[in-house]
């Protein structure tokens, strides 16, 4: 039995594919060779990868160029074949990896991008083809540039403008070369006359478009950046752990003498913070935030003072919330927080942690959504929150905040008749031992007639007159 | 079409204006900073695109070097000069030159301000003509190519490129009996030329040899500066009369084969020491002086021909015309026909058909007729 299949005749005016004549200019691939490098560490040099992808995406990029350039008139159909094998087990990589973080897609992408430009390389006969991996480029840059968090990342733009800028010029050679019917040879002067001087006007010019486009801070609030999920099962205590400072023995931090402040973490972040703790903060960066606007982050909320340091009355008590839609979880869910008051402005930032910290998840007053890689978090009565473990470094997380908008003409007019909670909890003062403290205060407030530009007076002194230093005598 | 070619033309532009665009969305979404650094730099690349092709052109001249003779079909090497007269150099042009009907060019990488650059190129068709320069495009897309400026420029120079030729094996004979028989003693006739004999005195003329100066005469005449020379006469066969039609609605290439076909039998009659003489309409008078016009001037006026009316020339002996309707017969002893249909296919001209039936209707005449095509059998014999 013979199966015939029908023959398939296109139209004599369907438009049918041409071989594109290879690309011989050597200059040409190398100038898109070295913009794709650039892209490639750009990406690289986020730090979300590990060695291995970091020395293999380049070297086999460039050895894939230089294959490419010596095949480029074959046929090719075998390393086609594998080129399309290779691409199968790439996306195959990037599902797995994308759904054990579909709340932060970057770094799976930016993988595929990253291999996928690889095994493009392997395949570049003609100059659209190496076109196409200059554009394969600049998308490597941008991802790196989502990516990235440090003002460095200028040198890698500034680096692939060159490059890219380079590879325009010699594409538009070849170009008029190709239609000359003129073969490639070396081009005279043109990086130093052409392309070094067209980079310092493209950067004069960018830079003054730069100045002048509307630049929006805000983000894409339906999917918010976390790192991979962590999936805790024990039960945690809603308490704070640091793994910088050590438990102190019998439990009071306060019965014994002070420890001394880690130069990695600050002696804040503790279920205490004991006044009589000396020492030096170091210069590292242990976190990036990336904010829609400068807003000051909350922590941890010290309401207690005993007269050695600042503790917290509710202790380890705090409000646990699971989330069905994990990373995601909502705060209007907890039930025994401070409760919003006046007008708010929302504020979306995100968390970088560059070194290993407490479980202290930080964000603007008042968070309202918490993107955190783990199924259930902690939130105590002042809205601070707590993960279930000591995020370690290299963790990204997100938090949307409904930070108070109230202006200072509001805030005056607001009156004294606080809550009698309020006013038990803080108001409280010792009896007597505070004239002095009384007198300073009487002073500084003599102007004043309403609470809010008294706590500015006083705020302002406090700057002035008290700079913030951590090594001052106990 | 137009619209679609004018998309093509700035695919490069909108592609990279998209990038741009969709970085600049993406960072607007994102709030990553660099990611308007980058739009803000593409846009910057596209500003420079659009401007530096504008400069680029601008103080460049060129100078064209062109042979001064060439011959129709056959390739013309030139050369084109291009100075820089700006401060800055010049980078990346692609020169095109429209010039003796063809179209050559080529790139220059780099033009130095006053170090000139030259490239070389050939126009493998250059048309019969009598050219005194042409345009030359200049085009730049430097440094980035989303971008094209163009500009156009006269470049002079002066070309001659004759008709194309071809070996003629005999010119007709009369076809009269009588002549036939006795062919050279009747036809035979004293013709102006440079034999023994006196002819009479005339004014010198470029290209008359020396020794027929007359120098008592040129004496004479020596306060209006003009020279005179000896004409001699000698027995030759009788000139040789062509009628060419360049008739306008004929195609252009089947002009171009009548003047090679006249050319070629021009020469020939030359070679033979025949006068000739040729009429192409009521533009052209100017036919270089019998008896002895050199070669090169005949091929001159053959290159400056262009269509024309009908030439009315009674006593020509062999007319050249496209096969096309005509009110009157042609009258010339022989008569080469230019097939229309095989140079141009179907069109406002004879069938093959209508040609035959041309072709029966002057040999009933007792005219000798030639059927001539694109393609010439060389040495080309007149039937």
């Amino acid at each position: 039995m013979k199966l015939d299949l029908p023959e398939l005749k296109l139209p004599a005016n369907f438009p049918r594919s041409r071989k594109l004549p290879p690309e011989d200019s050597v200059e040409l691939r190398a100038w898109v060779l070295a913009a794709v490098l650039v892209g490639e560490v750009a990406v690289l040099a986020s730090g979300y990868f590990d060695w291995a992808t970091g020395v293999l995406v380049p070297l086999l990029t460039a050895f894939a160029f230089v294959v490419s350039h010596n095949r480029r008139r074959e046929n090719n159909f075998l390393i086609k074949l594998m080129l399309a094998f290779g691409a199968l087990a790439v996306l195959a990589m990037f599902f797995r990896e994308v759904l054990s973080s579909l709340y932060d897609t970057r770094v799976p992408l930016a993988r595929l991008f990253m291999w996928v430009q690889v095994i493009h390389a392997f395949d570049l006969p003609a100059r659209k083809d190496v076109s196409y991996s200059l554009v394969s480029g600049l998308i490597l840059l941008a991802v790196g540039a989502v990516l990235s968090t440090s003002l460095w990342y200028g040198l890698f733009v500034l680096a692939f403008l060159i490059c890219a800028l380079g590879a325009l010029a010699q594409i538009h050679l070849s170009e008029i070369r190709g239609r000359a019917g003129i073969e490639p040879s070396r081009s005279r002067g043109l990086t130093l006359g052409l392309v070094l001087p067209g980079c310092f006007a493209v950067i004069v010019l960018g830079l003054l478009c730069f100045a002048l486009m509307p630049q929006s801070q805000s983000m894409n609030l339906s999917i918010m950046p976390t790192s991979a999920f962590q999936n805790f099962q024990g039960n945690f205590s809603g308490g704070i752990q640091n793994p910088y400072y050590k438990p102190p023995p019998g439990g009071d931090p306060f019965a014994g003498p002070p420890q001394n402040i880690s130069a990695d973490s600050y002696h804040g972040f503790n279920p205490y913070m004991d006044l009589r703790s000396r020492g030096r903060l170091s210069d590292e960066v242990v976190m990036k935030v990336r904010s829609e606007e400068a807003v000051p982050y909350r922590g941890v909320v010290f309401d207690e003072y005993n007269g050695k340091g600042w503790e917290i009355s509710t202790r380890d008590n705090a409000e646990k919330l699971d989330s069905a839609t994990a990373p995601r979880f909502d705060l209007y869910a907890a039930r025994n927080t401070e409760p919003a008051q006046g007008p708010t402005r929302q504020v979306a930032q995100v968390f970088h942690v560059e070194k290993d910290s407490s479980n202290i998840i930080f964000g603007a007053y008042r968070p309202e959504t918490v993107f955190f890689p783990t199924s259930t978090i902690k939130v105590d009565s002042y809205n601070s929150i707590r993960a279930p473990y000591e995020i370690p470094a290299g963790s990204t997380y997100s938090v949307i905040s409904q930070v108070p908008n109230a202006s200072p003409d509001q805030l005056r007019l607001a009156g004294t008749n606080y809550p009698a909670d309020v006013v038990q909890k803080y108001t409280e003062l010792p009896p007597t031992g505070l004239d002095r403290t009384r007198n300073l205060a009487r002073k500084l407030t003599a102007n004043t007639n309403n609470p809010y530009d008294a706590v500015m007076k006083m705020n302002e002194y406090l700057k002035n007159n008290y700079p913030y230093d951590l090594s001052i005598p106990p | 079409m137009k619209a679609l070619k004018y998309i093509r033309k700035m695919a490069k532009f909108i592609f990279v204006g998209c990038l741009g665009v969709i970085l600049y969305s993406i960072a607007t979404t994102s709030g990553a900073g660099w990611l308007y650094v980058i739009s803000a730099s593409i846009v910057g690349v596209i500003l420079i695109s659009a401007l530096v092709p504008l400069y680029n052109m601008r103080g460049i001249e060129m100078i064209r070097h062109a042979p001064v003779v060439g011959t129709a079909g056959d390739p013309l090497s030139c050369k084109l000069e291009v100075r820089n007269t700006g401060r800055l150099s010049r980078y990346l042009l692609e020169v095109g030159d429209n010039f003796a009907g063809d179209t050559g060019g080529g790139v220059v990488e780099r033009v130095r301000r006053s170090t000139p650059e030259s490239f070389d190129y050939t126009l493998e068709n250059p048309r019969r003509g009598i050219y005194s320069g042409s345009e030359v495009v200049i085009q730049s897309a430097a440094p980035f190519g989303l971008f094209r400026g163009k500009r156009r420029m006269r470049v002079a120079s002066n070309t001659t490129i004759y008709p194309r030729t071809f070996d003629v094996a005999g010119l007709p004979r009369p076809t009269s009996p009588d002549a036939a028989g006795a062919e050279r003693d009747e036809a035979s006739e004293m013709h102006r030329g440079l034999g023994g004999e006196f002819w009479g005195v005339r004014e010198y003329r470029p290209g008359d040899p020396a020794r027929l100066i007359a120098w008592r005469q040129s004496a004479r005449s020596l306060a209006s500066g003009r020279l005179s020379v000896v004409e001699l006469a000698r027995e030759m066969d009788p000139p040789l009369k062509l009628a060419l039609n360049l008739d306008a609605r004929a195609p252009a290439e089947v002009r171009e084969m009548i003047v090679s076909a006249a050319a070629s039998l021009m020469l020939r009659a030359l070679k033979e020491n025949r006068e000739v003489a040729a009429d192409a309409g009521p533009q052209y008078h100017d036919f270089p002086e019998t008896p002895a016009p050199a070669p090169d001037a005949i091929l001159n006026w053959c290159a400056g021909l262009i269509a024309s009316r009908p030439p009315v020339m009674e006593e020509a002996n062999i007319e050249i015309l496209p096969a096309m309707n005509y009110e009157r017969l042609p009258r010339a002893e022989t008569v080469v026909l230019v097939s229309c249909h095989e140079f141009a296919g179907e069109g406002a001209w004879m069938t093959p058909d209508e040609e035959r039936a041309l072709v029966d209707s002057i040999e009933s005449s007792g005219q000798r007729v030639t059927m001539l095509g694109p393609d010439v059998r060389e040495p080309w014999r007149i039937s």
